[in-house]
């Protein structure tokens, strides 16, 4: 029995099945992980059933109407006020968005499941997401045009269809105006502003400049009377255009009975869960989605979209990689081909290795005060003394926010690139040296292709460390909501000074900062996922690159480099 | 240039007394934690001739051929000290453009070390360098060193492919052609017929006695009867020294040196 007890430990079994089981935990939880960030986030896009009961526990007992969000088990002892049902040790109780948080004020809550009395999925209930106050549930009541009604009005005669398909019409009609009314403002007043702007600061800089400007104030002043001209003109149309979208109401009986009106304009979307095939809610699913990926967000972020934090994230690890790949390329080829070996090229290597190790908060105080306060201030000085005291470099931005983290990730390209310059064999080297080459021949033609697949690696786990950064982002440009994007129609197209949007910073905001914390969850998992998918995209495709390289080399046997 | 110094190389079996190429004097060699594996070689390598350097494992032959190109220039704490000349001038002087010295004189290594390219790269890499772009010129080149390695006829289907698909012995004739495609004025083979079939073998015997026209050739092989075959002079090193050297004819036949004698009859160990 000993015998076979050492036997079996002699065999390396043992290693094998610990080394095996190491693995499979960590899969296990990167799958757990992934798993949750999908179901939780990407469930939320699924319209859900909205139930209507009697509640019981109010006083007197009242109708509710409500999404379910939730539900969960818990001991009766937990609810110390009033367990409705001393006996049973057990509740079950259920989270409800109720939504009408404009009405009601609250927006969920939890009821006990054993309370809620003639449960019913009704057909014509209809959910609306509305662009301010979140969701309204309640029947649809009436349509009015200028305040006239446009169909009778009636609770479920026959013509509940006909008045919900007028609703969708009419909210068509809504959503075509608003897309012109945004053109107008984003192409054509944002041109007027720029204009403006332009000949403001062209005037301080006369001003600053002294000596004679006549000519030029006064061709200033004819320009500016022509944008005032165009504005005046715009701003009737923009007038007209507001009237326009705000003819139409729809009249909606809600949980408690009263009918509210609320303008067609502020509907985003109008379903009735409950009346959806699969397939309908499919194609739902698939329209939010999408609003999510490429809208705006709403709501204090806690609705709509995140495509400026989307790309937000990829303007800033883009940028970063630009910055990062040559500098570190350099450096490591540097300190690995060319620098003199001794203490204070071993000392510069330590340092890089443990820059790696700094807390990255520590990057952004650097980034703060180093780039934005000292380089910003005197970039403003320099170049954009008109616009003073307004910052325009000095304060933080994308272009600050990529170099902070160039330099958080410097030392990930530096290592990866020493490391693949070292394990290119000696005996390769001296072959191209034998042959004639020059010590910068042979690292141009041998040594740097040779090395090309760990330079990429490191430029994987720098994009992959990056894109995944929060903490010193908050310092150097990162927002809650920016006010445009970072690249436009607008000269000079990139706007490196502009602040932006991270889906990380929108993770922390989504689900520490936001004063809706059930209605930002679901919004906070999909981001996450999103962002997780973000990564992995990244990382993928350079895998998929490394790839392609290492073929090249493959199935050589004088050593293993690659 | 001093006759004084050419006096100790002894006519070779025709007679003629050759000039010396290759000279090095009093040069020792440690590597990094003082293991020495040179000691005060005191060498000649005529010119126009081929010179075999025979030895035991580990006695010191690659480390005197790597003198003669500085390549142990590039090993760290490597400690070279006395002198090396080629046409009289010394290759270590400080003024010394080392990368002219290596084109001069060309090494094969002991082990193949093709470059991670197609066969065809891996020829023209050296012609690349110095600068020659005419693409029929590389071919040609290419071409007349694949042959003359004994490679042409196996590869010449696939001259884009990697050389690393290539077996061990046609990468051994791959890394020859290398070399000899931007010919060098001297060339040293380091045991580059070992791992070779006898009739590659043959062929770049052949190669050999043809280059000598031309080149000045070192080889080191472990194997007596090619250094017989080829050699017009053989040099016996040992622990790091120089035992004896002389005509190809008088050390196989006639050594001074006992070390020599066991050596090449076989008794030695
Ligand atoms: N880079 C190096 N660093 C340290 N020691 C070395 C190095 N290269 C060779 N040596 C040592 O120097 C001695 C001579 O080595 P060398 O390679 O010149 O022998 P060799 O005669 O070519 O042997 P072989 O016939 O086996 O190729 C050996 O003892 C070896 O261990
Ligand atoms: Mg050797």
């Amino acid at each position: 029995m000993k015998r076979s007890l050492a036997n079996w430990l002699d065999s390396g079994a043992p290693w094998v099945w610990i080394n095996a089981g190491a693995v499979t935990l960590c899969l296990a939880m990167v799958f757990a992980l992934l798993l949750l960030l999908g179901v939780k986030g990407l469930g939320h896009f699924w319209p859900r059933p909205v139930l209507q009961a009697t509640y019981l526990a109010a006083e007197p007992p009242a109708t509710i109407i409500g999404e379910l969000a939730a539900s969960e088990t818990i001991a009766a002892g937990e609810l110390n006020p009033v367990a409705p049902e001393e006996d049973q040790d057990e509740i079950e109780r259920q989270l409800l968005k109720l939504g009408n948080r404009d009405i009601t004020g609250s927006n969920f809550a939890w009821v006990f499941t054993g309370l809620l009395e003639d449960v019913s999925f009704p057909a014509e209930l209809a959910v609306l997401e509305r662009r301010e106050w979140g969701n309204l549930y309640g029947y649809l009541d009436g349509l009015r045009q200028a305040g006239a009604a446009v169909l009778p009005a009636g609770a479920s005669d026959g013509t509940g269809e006909a008045r919900w398909s007028e609703l969708h019409v009419r909210l068509d009609r809504a959503r075509d105006l608003r897309r012109e009314i945004e053109r107008i403002e984003r192409s054509i007043i944002a041109d007027i502003n720029f204009g403006m702007e332009r000949l403001r600061l062209e005037e301080r800089r006369l001003a600053l400049a002294g000596g004679d400007s006549a000519g030029a104030l006064r061709e200033n002043a004819r320009q500016r009377e022509a944008f005032d001209a165009q504005y005046a003109e715009i701003r009737l149309r923009l007038l007209e255009l507001n009237r326009q979208i705000q003819r139409d109401t729809a009249l909606f009986r809600i949980a408690d009975g009263s009918v509210v009106e609320i303008p067609v304009a502020d509907i985003v979307r109008a379903y009735r869960p409950n009346a959806m095939g699969w397939a309908e809610s499919l194609g739902m699913y698939f329209e939010r989605l999408m609003e999510f990926l490429s809208g705006n967000p709403r709501e204090a972020n806690t609705e709509g979209g995140l495509l400026p934090a989307l790309y937000g994230t990829a303007m800033m690890v883009m940028l970063m990689s630009v910055i990062v790949t040559p500098l570190g390329v350099v450096a490591g080829v540097y300190l690995s081909e060319y620098a003199p070996r001794g203490w204070l090229t071993r000392i510069i290597r330590v340092s890089v290795n443990n820059l790696a190790g700094v807390p990255s908060i520590v990057y952004g105080m650097f980034g703060l005060g180093f780039f934005i306060y000292l380089a910003g201030g005197e970039i403003d000085r320099l170049f954009y003394a008109e616009s003073l005291p307004a910052p325009t470099f000095g304060t933080p931005g994308l272009l600050w926010a990529s170099l902070t983290l160039a330099l958080l990730t410097l030392p990930v390209v530096i290592v990866a690139t020493e490391e693949g310059l070292g394990n290119v064999p000696a005996s390769l080297r001296e072959a191209s040296l034998a042959l004639g080459a020059t010590q910068f021949e042979t690292l141009w033609r041998v040594v740097l292709p040779l090395a090309r697949p760990s330079m990429l690696t490191g430029l994987i786990l720098a994009v992959a460390r990056a894109a995944g950064e929060v903490a010193p982002l908050m310092l150097v440009g990162v927002v809650k909501l920016a006010p445009s994007l970072p690249l436009d129609t607008q000269f000079p197209y990139l706007h490196l000074e502009q602040q932006f949007m991270h889906l990380g910073y929108h993770v922390f905001d989504l689900a520490t900062q936001s004063p809706n914390v059930e209605a930002a969850m679901p919004q906070a998992f999909a981001t996450a996922f999103l962002l997780v998918a973000v990564v992995t995209a990244l990382n993928l495709s350079a895998v998929v690159l490394r790839g392609r390289l290492r073929e090249r080399y493959r199935a050589m046997d004088t050593g293993a480099w690659v | 240039m001093n006759g004084g110094e050419f006096s100790e190389l002894n006519p070779d079996a025709d007679g003629v007394r050759p000039e010396p190429c290759l000279e090095t004097r009093n040069l020792s060699l440690r590597y990094a934690g003082n293991r020495r594996a040179l000691n005060k070689v005191r060498l000649t390598i005529p010119r126009q001739r081929v010179t075999a350097l025979i030895g035991p494992s580990g006695c010191g032959k690659t480390s005197l051929l790597r003198c003669f190109n500085r390549l142990n220039d590039l090993v760290d704490d490597c400690v070279i000290t006395g002198r090396v000349r080629l046409d009289g001038k010394n290759i270590y002087a400080a003024k010394v453009d080392v990368t002219e010295l290596r084109r001069r004189v060309g090494m094969v290594f002991q082990k193949p070390n093709p470059f991670p390219k197609s066969i065809y790269e891996n020829v023209a890499f050296g012609l690349r360098i110095r600068g020659i772009k005419s693409r029929r010129r590389l071919d040609e080149i290419v071409q007349e060193s694949l042959s003359a390695a004994a490679l042409w006829d196996e590869v010449k289907d696939r001259l884009h492919k990697s050389a690393l698909e290539l077996s061990g012995g046609q990468q051994q004739r791959l890394v020859i052609a290398r070399t000899l495609a931007v010919a060098p004025e001297v060339l040293l083979l380091d045991e580059s017929a070992s791992a070779l079939d006898p009739i590659s073998t043959l062929k770049i015997e052949e190669l050999i006695s043809e280059l000598k026209k031309n080149y000045t050739i070192v080889i080191v092989t472990h194997n007596l009867q090619q250094a017989a075959r080829v050699a017009d002079y053989t040099a016996f090193m040992d622990m790091g020294e120089l035992v004896e050297f002389d005509t190809t004819a008088r050390i196989f036949t006639n050594p001074v040196k006992r070390r020599t004698e066991e050596y090449v009859t076989g008794r030695y160990g």
